[in-house]
């Protein structure tokens, strides 16, 4: 089975990276890929639950449903934990099913996983 | 051409626009010398780099990437384009159409396929390498 | 410990019995703040850690990375043992000279041809920036 790793490293809505980033995830996982998306940097904050209607608000499709689309479908999203720390993100606040891994927990997991590895 | 490596495919994904900055001509140049050295080359035009497949790139002074890519493309790259990005930045011109075997756009250079995300994931999962420019 | 915390270790255990020898990092910018250099930097220092071979690309404007004198750049990655290549053709242009590049920092002048040999042959992951 391929592998790919997917890091995202800009925050949501700003930029289009956050959402393409999880739209490639949504492609891949229907066609049997083993998909991991890493969020760290800014991307850390497209790991917050509780995004209000953002197709309403802002005209832009949620990231959050994607994340919930992704770990439905069998995806790991994983957001690391040093980037939450400076940024004041508390464990509570995240999307439920997310993983937060260390630094180097995420770096194992890019060496061991990233047969491709694509970043946003 | 190197003997024994003609099966060995190189894909990149480009998600910046050419000109703003650099991503598009390491792109383009990284993929010149891959297809030189007898690789297959697979590209996925995504989010703003699908303004690289825009026709009659003319700058005066920059690396031309229009040029670049359709060179590539008459060697044997497969260039490949998201098709609701292009469609969001008014390359599609209507419908599939089923006579011509494509998607109307009189913008696009003739040799970009326009397809769905799944389309890309068929490139990374028949891909040896996998790189990406200009997330940043 | 947690149920993801177990599943983590167990998924690494598993996948350990593949050995990865090489991997090439491509950097085409600069680290846009400390973090982000950490973030680069530190995936090379991690692989390297792990008995990889570990090469460093700078292309573009990745080759800042090289000139000397600056808090973040490339040498704490060389005498770790890294690898460093820059490209000729982008130090020229951005006016560094070879005496303003690190010590131990490989330039060449077609570097998207050594580049490519080392990924489709010899590495085994490449992340690029």
């Amino acid at each position: 089975m391929k592998k790919i790793v997917i890091e995202i490293s800009h925050p949501p809505y700003g930029h289009e990276n956050a959402y393409s980033g999880f739209f490639v995830a949504l492609g891949s996982l229907p066609k049997g890929v083993d998909t991991i998306v890493i969020l760290t940097g800014e991307g850390v904050y497209a790991a917050r639950r509780g995004q209000v209607d953002p197709p309403k608000n802002i005209n832009l499709p949620s990231t959050e449903e994607q994340v919930n689309d992704i770990i439905n479908l069998g995806g790991r999203v994983i957001a690391d934990k040093q980037a939450l720390l400076v940024r004041g993100i508390h464990d509570e606040e995240l999307i439920e099913g997310i993983e937060v891994l260390n630094p180097n927990e995420i770096q194992d997991i890019i060496l061991n996983h990233g047969e491709h590895i694509l970043t946003f | 051409m190197v003997e024994g490596i003609r099966n060995k495919t190189l894909a990149l994904m480009l998600f910046s626009s050419p000109y703003r900055s650099q991503y598009a001509d390491h792109l383009c140049r990284i993929a010149e010398k891959a297809m030189e050295k007898g690789y297959n080359v697979e590209i996925f035009l995504y989010g703003d780099g699908v303004h690289a497949q825009m026709n009659n790139q003319t700058p005066k002074t920059f690396f031309n990437v229009g040029e670049s890519l359709k060179r590539l493309a008459e060697k044997g790259a497969l260039i490949k384009s998201c098709l609701i990005c292009s469609q969001a930045r008014g390359y599609i011109e209507g419908d599939f159409d089923e006579k011509l075997g494509k998607y109307p756009s009189s913008k696009a250079l003739n040799t970009v396929e326009f397809c769905t995300i799944y389309g890309f994931v068929d490139m990374i999962l028949k891909a040896d390498k996998l790189l990406t420019f200009g997330s940043s | 410990m947690s149920a993801l915390r177990k599943n983590y270790i167990l998924h690494n255990k598993v996948r350990g019995d593949q050995k990865l020898a090489r991997i090439c990092l491509l950097l085409m910018r600069l680290p846009r703040s400390d973090e982000e250099a950490e973030r680069m930097y530190g995936m090379a220092h991690h692989a390297k850690e792990q008995g990889m071979d570990v090469e460093i690309y700078l292309l573009g404007d990745g080759v800042f990375c090289a000139k000397k004198g600056q808090k973040q750049n490339i040498r704490t990655a060389l005498e770790k043992g890294i690898f460093v290549r820059a490209s000729a053709k982008d130090l020229r242009a951005r006016a560094i000279s070879k005496e303003q590049v690190e010590p131990r920092v490989e330039i060449i002048e077609d570097l998207e041809s050594i580049f490519v040999e080392d990924i489709m042959e010899k590495a085994d992951r490449v992340i690029s920036w």
